[in-house]
């Protein structure tokens, strides 16, 4: 659907994780990738990886949305970090 | 255990009184015997009657028990002897009550399905058919049993507690006759809530007792449930509405109920 | 006839071995299951009876002050926190060296529960699925309360009262699945009692649950209970109105307001009930309206067994009125579990998840993790029973 509305997501950040190898990158964007948005027309985000980087694309109606969307996302990242280091 | 309410029941009516257990259900033990209780004994006595006895149950609170029995005795004596007067509407005939012994004596309904299918309430006929579930018959019962529960709803009546147990089938000729009982969780009501949460309660009894066939099963009472309303011309269109409205509401509270609480 | 012997446990291992991930409510559990390969699960119905071994069974529960509940943030947070430290405590004590050889199969709770606490557990699952190359396995939280208990009590196939913070349900199988007799029409049994406990501001530690229930222990006036609607409908049951009458009652008790003839005397204006004999009353009406409906559903599907799973299913006073309805029932039984399996845990969602397993049944597609805060007993097909 590319309505209007979400013409006006024009509050975007992009955050680029570097992880320790590419394998590490890909299963962080492989855990992070399925879950649908609550409101997909207020808040998108798309996930992709190279190399050992993983880029995450936010696009958002506000700041306060956008500050919102990426908090939950780097909490999740914490959690994949994490059980990477420990549990590998 | 059920030895000693059968003990019980034998003492209190004394032993001039015949008594055969037919089953415990969860509130209450159900006997037949061939005695009136205040008609003479007549010489071809085959007549059956019914013993309904509500004992104590220990597990709760005395005053919780007391109240209950006391309340849901004189409730159903109550409802049964208003319903049996309403041209239509089949439930059994209240002969005696004793609310605070908790005994009722009605008339006896029923008899065994062939086969080895038990007793002809709704939930033995519906498995008895389990093999062949579409078929005529089954459509016709399920149909006039929509009519009861419809009539009932009609006269402002809701019944608690309606499950494929609680309703009776009674044979006349090839055709079988629904009857309602087990009234005890009965009210007088005009509330449209209080119909659409009687009805969701049979939907879901229907789809856990005869889950395989439920949908048409469900789908064939509530064309019965109409007709009775139907019957009764515009003012009956009108109310029909607004119970299947709210019944859907109470539906979608149930389903769409947060599991958070 | 079944076959739980479908997939081979790995490595020709003659065992199997699951990791089980619960985080729906306030408590995160871990919890790791083996079951022995048995000739005799191949052809049988026998999912009752796995000879399952816990070999692990962690859990820790986020605390909130008296007078508050858990919020979805904050428990997820707590989840976040813990969930590794948790899984690799779990693995320690199982003494799982290298998993990617030793697990078959990761269990997570898929819903239903919170959707934020749901959430953060999932994500370390994926995690350690994709890392260890372990296949992941999603599971309907009440369908693992009633695997649990009938695993633990070899309770075949009884009618099973459900009872939680979140849920009040009674539960038969049918036809391949657990149909749904009676619940409530409101508020969950466990929500009601914690809301109570909010109100008399007692602590939330070790549960509300268990505090109200000490309390009621102490009620003075045993002999007459301080009346309560009772609302039981058929097989459903409604508690909104209970709590509401009770709440009002504990709040007129504390702004000692002397109108309230019912805990105070009309005459002498003294105090006859106390925080105690509410607790009492209240304990006393919802349980006997709980014993009620399930004694409903053992009449109508002709059963004599009653298994209590859920939180509230430690409830002393509970299992001793359910064991009273039982006695009073021709070959009547009663089975219930401690602590360790009523309260949510991760063996329990391990040992549901390894059945399912066992029938072949794992994730595909990572979309089929996607948690639900809304999960329906009945909408789990039960492929392991017959």
């Amino acid at each position: 659907m590319t309505s209007k509305r979400e013409m006006s997501l024009d509050y975007t950040l992009e955050l680029q994780i570097p992880f320790e190898t590419e394998g590490q990158a890909s299963i962080a964007t492989k855990v992070l990738s399925p879950d649908p948005i609550l409101k997909p027309q207020d808040f998108q985000v798309d996930y992709s990886s190279e190399k050992n980087i993983m880029l995450v694309r936010f696009r958002s109606i506000d700041d306060r949305v956008l500050r919102v969307g990426v908090s939950s996302v780097i909490d999740s990242i914490k959690t994949i970090v994490e059980t990477i280091d420990e549990l590998s | 255990m059920t030895q000693e309410f059968i003990d019980k029941v034998s003492s209190y009516l004394s032993q001039d009184i015949d008594i055969t257990p037919i089953s415990q259900g969860a509130e209450a033990i159900v006997f037949s015997t061939s005695t009136h209780p205040y008609l003479p004994k007549t010489r071809e006595s085959h007549q059956k009657f019914i013993i309904k006895y509500r004992p104590p149950k220990r597990y709760r609170h005395p005053q919780i028990d007391q109240t209950l029995t006391k309340h849901r005795t004189l409730n159903e004596s109550r409802l049964l002897a208003k319903l049996y007067l309403i041209p239509g509407l089949y439930v059994p005939q209240l002969l005696a009550c004793d609310p605070y012994n908790g005994f009722i004596w009605l008339e006896f309904l029923g008899e065994d399905l062939p086969g080895g299918y038990g007793f002809s309430n709704l939930k033995n006929f519906l498995w008895m058919h389990d093999k062949d579930p579409y078929n005529d018959l089954v459509a016709a019962t399920l149909h006039k049993v929509g009519i009861q529960i419809g009539l009932l709803h009609w006269n402002d009546y809701c019944h608690g507690d309606l499950t494929s147990s609680n309703i009776v089938l009674v044979k006349y000729g090839a055709e079988w006759v629904p009857h309602l009982i087990d009234f005890g969780l009965g009210s007088v009501s005009n509330l449209v809530e209080d119909k659409g949460v009687d009805l969701y309660v049979l939907e879901r009894a229907i789809l856990s007792t005869h889950s395989k066939h439920a949908e048409k099963y469900n789908d064939w009472i509530m064309e019965g449930f109409e007709a009775a309303y139907h019957e009764k011309g515009a003012k009956g269109i009108k109310k029909f509405k607004e119970v299947t409205k709210r019944f859907q509401e109470v539906r979608l509270r149930g389903r769409k109920r947060s599991m958070l609480g | 006839m079944v076959n739980l012997n479908t997939i081979p446990p790995k490595n020709n291992r003659d065992f199997y071995i699951a990791i089980g991930l619960e985080g729906s409510a306030n408590k995160l559990g871990v919890g790791i299951v083996k079951h022995p390969l048995l000739p005799k699960h191949a052809n049988s119905d026998l999912s009752y009876d796995c000879g399952a071994e816990m070999l692990s069974n962690i859990r820790d529960t986020y605390m909130t002050p008296p007078g508050e509940g858990f919020l979805p943030r904050d428990t997820a947070r707590h989840h976040r926190n813990w969930c590794v430290r948790l899984i690799k405590q779990a693995m320690a004590e199982a003494g799982i060296k290298d998993p990617t050889l030793d697990v078959d199969v990761i269990c997570f709770t898929r819903g239903p529960g919170m959707g934020a606490p749901l959430h953060s557990v999932v994500i370390a699952a994926r995690t350690c699925s994709l890392l260890w190359d372990v296949p992941l396995v999603g599971v309907n939280h009440c369908i693992g309360h009633i695997e649990m208990g009938r695993e633990i009590t070899k309770a075949q196939n009884p009618v099973v009262l459900y009872v939680s913070g979140g849920n009040t349900q009674v539960i038969a199988y049918s036809e391949k699945r657990y149909r749904i007799f009676g619940e409530t029409l409101d508020i969950a049994i466990g929500n009601c009692l914690d809301r109570f406990a909010r109100t008399l501001k007692i602590p939330n530690e070790p549960s509300p649950g268990y505090n109200i229930e000490q309390l009621a222990k102490k009620a003075p006036h045993k002999d007459s209970l301080v009346e309560l609607p009772y609302t039981v409908k058929g097989m459903d049951l409604s508690m909104s109105g209970i709590l509401a009458s009770v709440d009002l009652l504990a709040k007129d008790l504390f702004k000692c307001n002397k109108k309230n003839k019912i805990l105070f005397d009309k005459k002498t204006g003294e105090q006859k009930v106390t925080v105690e004999d509410l607790c009492y009353s209240l304990q006393e009406n919802l349980f006997a309206m709980l014993v009620e409906i399930t004694e409903r559903a053992m009449a109508h599907v002709n059963s004599n067994q009653v298994l209590i799973v859920g939180g509230v299913g430690c409830n002393v006073r509970l299992q001793e009125m359910m064991a009273q309805m039982c006695k009073d029932r021709a070959n009547g039984q009663i089975h219930a579990t401690d602590n360790r399996f009523c309260i949510d845990n991760g063996v329990m969602i391990a040992q549901a998840g390894l059945l399912e397993y066992r029938m072949g049944g794992i994730v595909k597609d990572f979309s089929e993790t996607i948690v639900t805060q809304k999960f329906r007993t009945d909408e789990v097909y039960a492929a392991w029973r017959d």
